[in-house]
């Protein structure tokens, strides 16, 4: 017991842990979403999984968020279950999910005030975040005047207003043209500076995931097929994008996507 | 000529085609001796004169039947939609049931009513209220249980409680649908009084609202008095639904789509 506590301490505690994770949808037959799935992450990581449609990622994260529970293993966040855990969790959807009738700032707050953050607390936090994506000139405007990647930064200002400290994000800028994408995943790390949340992020660009990432966990049918660190040095900015060894992680990691994840005939 | 002003232009001079159609049908087409089906629009006009104190406490009378009963049906629906969007067992257990409500014709429950509360003012607010009620209740609960599933999932995701979930997202995401309701039930409370009192009109000494006046009108064959009352009626309906398209454009223009900018 004694000497095992050393090793242990070494490395820290995980915020996420799975524990042989398997979940299935209905019908008992057919194979698992998720089948026997074990991850750690440590906090400060940035997770991005990376797989074929229906492999499991976007399960996962509904299981990280405490929206669904495993069939069968523990899904724990900073050793508490998913369900229970005191751990502030933020989700970010492909859609930016606003509410129509609430202005950017109304928005921006709707999160706190379902927490019942007091209303100074909540303008400061507000405030801040809007400067810091960029959108306190928008503070008054709905929904329907903004564009895509304006809503995303919405979307992105009310999940961290919460001051999370796990990010879960499903596939948040699939949507937007590539300028918009590249754009804000360079604004998504320059926040992470500020905030040092982890963040689990999921995405079908091996680009955008090897821009993004510490570490690429590739999923195939349910299970891990790959679990790779991403060495570039963080700040990460434009220019990481060119050059030759951002060019070769995405090659290796595009080939890697594909022996994994055959393209179904 | 000014775009923006062709929609109150046009109906104007839509109008002015009418009245003067009007003439050529009475003076020219119609034989003499039935242009008294169709009197002359300031014959018309002169009723208004002639019977203007009958016709004022006539309308008074029913609009304020129209206006309990519809007020009545507003708030109503509201708590009965809350519950119906509550549970789908609710739902199925009183669905059948309001569409009973809603299938049996005024008409004939009108007689049976007027039995068990007595002819007046009860009488109408209960058949205006009856009538405005179904289309109220039914578009609220579908808007309350038409939330968008996203929205749904972030207020859980962010540990709503049940009255956040209902109060800060299923409301005022259920305010547009709500709102056809609203319209619906506002063209329709009018004509639901006007109904009514045709029936129930004639309490305190004969002094009914517009439905039973045109029916004394009718009786005595004051057949300009007949067309004063439908054109009062026919104000009096303007004044609702104008009423609640002015409320429902305040709600919602700023930030719901039926209502699109000039610049996007």
């Amino acid at each position: 017991m004694l000497t095992s506590l050393p090793a242990r301490m070494s490395e820290p505690a995980p915020i996420v842990d799975l524990q042989s994770v398997t979940k299935r949808y209905g019908d008992p037959s057919r194979p698992p979403v998720l089948d026997n799935l074990s991850l750690r992450v440590a906090p400060g990581e940035f997770v991005s999984l990376i797989g074929a449609s229906g492999c499991g990622k976007s399960t996962l994260l509904r299981l990280l968020s405490g929206l669904s529970e495993p069939t069968s293993g523990q899904v724990l966040v900073s050793g508490h279950p998913a369900t229970s855990t005191p751990t502030e969790r933020a989700f970010i959807f492909q859609d930016a999910a606003l509410l129509p009738w609430r202005t950017v700032r109304q928005n921006a707050e709707t999160l706190l005030q379902l927490r019942h953050t007091p209303p100074a607390e909540r303008d400061r936090r507000v405030s801040e975040l809007l400067a810091l994506a960029r959108i306190s000139p928008l503070a008054d405007r709905y929904p329907r005047q903004l564009s895509g990647g304006e809503k995303m930064r919405v979307s992105l200002a009310r999940a961290l207003a919460l001051e999370p400290s796990l990010l879960l994000l499903d596939e948040p800028f699939g949507a937007l043209d590539e300028l918009t994408r590249e754009h804000l995943n360079e604004e998504l790390l320059a926040l992470r500076e500020r905030q040092r949340w982890t963040a689990v992020f999921v995405t079908h660009s091996v680009a955008e995931a090897v821009f993004l990432s510490s570490r690429i966990v590739i999923l195939a049918a349910g299970r891990i097929a790959h679990d790779l660190p991403i060495d570039l040095t963080f700040p990460r900015t434009a220019e990481t994008r060119e050059s030759p060894v951002f060019h070769q992680r995405v090659a290796e990691i595009s080939r890697l996507l594909r022996s994994a994840a055959p393209v179904a005939a | 000529m000014n775009r923006r002003a062709l929609p109150f232009v046009l109906p104007v001079l839509t109008g002015v085609l009418l009245v003067a159609a009007w003439y050529v049908v009475r003076l020219w087409i119609l034989p003499a001796d039935q242009r008294f089906l169709l009197p002359a629009p300031h014959a018309v006009l002169n009723a208004f004169s002639e019977r203007g104190p009958q016709l004022w406490s006539a309308t008074l009378s029913t609009a304020t039947g129209a206006l309990l009963g519809f007020a009545t049906a507003t708030a109503l629906s509201i708590v009965f939609a809350l519950a119906l969007s509550l549970s789908p067992l609710v739902r199925a257990s009183l669905y059948p049931w309001l569409m009973a409500l809603q299938l049996t014709p005024i008409i004939i429950f009108a007689p049976i009513l007027i039995l068990w509360v007595g002819p007046g003012l009860k009488s109408v607010v209960i058949i205006t209220f009856l009538i405005s009620f179904f289309p109220l209740v039914v578009n609220t609960t579908q808007g309350l249980v038409s939330t968008d599933r996203l929205l749904v999932d972030l207020f859980r995701m962010g540990r709503a409680s049940r009255l956040q979930q209902i109060f800060l997202l299923r409301v005022p995401a259920a305010l547009p649908y709500f709102f056809t309701g609203l319209r619906i039930a506002a063209t329709l409370a009018p004509i639901g009084a006007i109904a009514g009192d045709a029936y129930a009109g004639n309490s305190a000494g004969g002094q009914g609202g517009l439905g039973f006046l045109s029916l004394i009108y009718s009786a005595q064959f004051q057949i300009p008095a007949l067309f004063a009352t439908a054109l009062v009626s026919c104000l009096l309906g303007f004044l609702f639904a104008g009423a609640v398209v002015w409320l429902s454009w305040a709600v919602l223009h700023r930030w719901h789509d039926s209502y699109q900018q000039k610049d996007s």
